[in-house]
């Protein structure tokens, strides 16, 4: 067992506090190539049932769609963009259809250890450069910084995750 | 299969398990572009060519999985020379595989160890994990909070 960087121990202190939460996948057993930690605000959106079939079913996908990172060996530069200025170190997961299309919005902890902090519908978004899309980063700037002191992982897609793969 | 599920499958299950195997597929299928990209330079107007298609369809296709049928994985495997090994395993023999992040793993010991402590593999102070992280990665294995951690960010809390 190697030896961990200090921000996992905050990561897992994070966690054990309730402020971070594991994506739990659903099927034991898969694969976990990377892991993947979510705000329990996005957390609740992703595993509560909601009033409407068709908001739980969108997060339903959104929940496969995020597992896809923890658990694919390959992931595209489709499905991870780097948002723009780089330095903010935004990175956002792209979920197309079914509609409505969803971004979710994160930072990386280390190599292949990412934070998901928010997400928003593409729809509302509108833009890019919008106040909407400076809001939605914004926002995953303070909650990085609610919870850690070290500035996220800097980086493109090879040096951030292992098994990118260009498309 | 004497112990398989009875009864109605709840309906987002059902959406769910839809969604994974499709991004399933299309993992696979991007994993074997990706191989082919990288050991024999395929491009993905080739792969148009071949199917008859506009290369920005293959673009479209290979961006996700969102409306990805039978017919697109079929297509775009045919034109890499490939195809889907037809095997089907069972979830309930699915057991912990054997590539897991270190962060799914139990946390290191992060406090101060003495030389010679024969009680050293117990010292680490436990506190009860809430049970709704049971589900998380390691989290069962999670200690509570880590000595060193605690003490680093202790002026935020």
């Amino acid at each position: 067992m190697s030896i961990w960087p200090p921000q996992w121990y905050r990561l897992k202190e994070l966690e054990a506090a309730g402020e971070l939460v594991a994506l739990p996948l659903r099927i034991t057993g898969d694969p976990a190539h990377r892991a993947l930690f979510l705000t329990p605000e996005l957390c609740n959106s992703l595993l509560t049932k909601h009033a409407e079939d068709a908001v739980t079913r969108r997060y339903v996908a959104l929940r496969a769609r995020l597992e896809t990172f923890v658990t694919s060996e390959v992931l595209t530069n489709s499905f991870l963009k780097p948002l723009k200025p780089y330095r903010n170190r935004v990175w956002e997961i792209v979920d197309r259809p079914p509609r409505p299309s969803l971004r979710v919005f994160g930072l990386f902890v280390s190599r292949d250890v990412f934070l998901a902090t928010n997400h928003q519908r593409r729809s509302v978004l509108g833009e890019f450069a919008s106040p909407e899309w400076k809001l939605a980063m914004r926002t995953a700037r303070y909650e990085w910084r609610r919870r850690f002191i070290e500035e996220p992982m800097p980086g493109t897609i090879d040096q951030v995750i292992s098994g990118a793969a260009h498309v | 299969m004497s112990d398989r599920a009875t009864g109605t499958i709840a309906s987002d299950e059902i959406y769910y398990f839809r969604e994974r195997t499709r991004n399933r597929c299309y993992s696979a299928v991007v994993a074997a572009f990706a191989k082919l990209v990288d050991q024999e330079g395929l491009t993905k107007r080739e792969i148009a060519a071949r199917l008859g298609k506009e290369p920005a369809q293959i673009t479209r296709w290979l961006s996700g999985p969102g409306n990805w049928t039978l017919d697109t994985i079929s297509d775009l495997l045919l034109a890499m020379g490939a195809e889907l090994n037809q095997s089907v395993s069972w979830l309930k023999d699915k057991t912990a595989h054997p590539v897991a992040h270190e962060l799914t793993r139990p946390m290191p010991a992060a406090n101060v160890v003495f030389l010679g402590d024969p009680n050293w593999q117990t010292s680490v102070p436990k506190t009860p994990v809430p049970p709704f992280l049971g589900t998380g990665y390691g989290s069962a294995s999670v200690m509570g909070r880590i000595e060193s951690g605690g003490k680093r960010h202790a002026s935020r809390d």
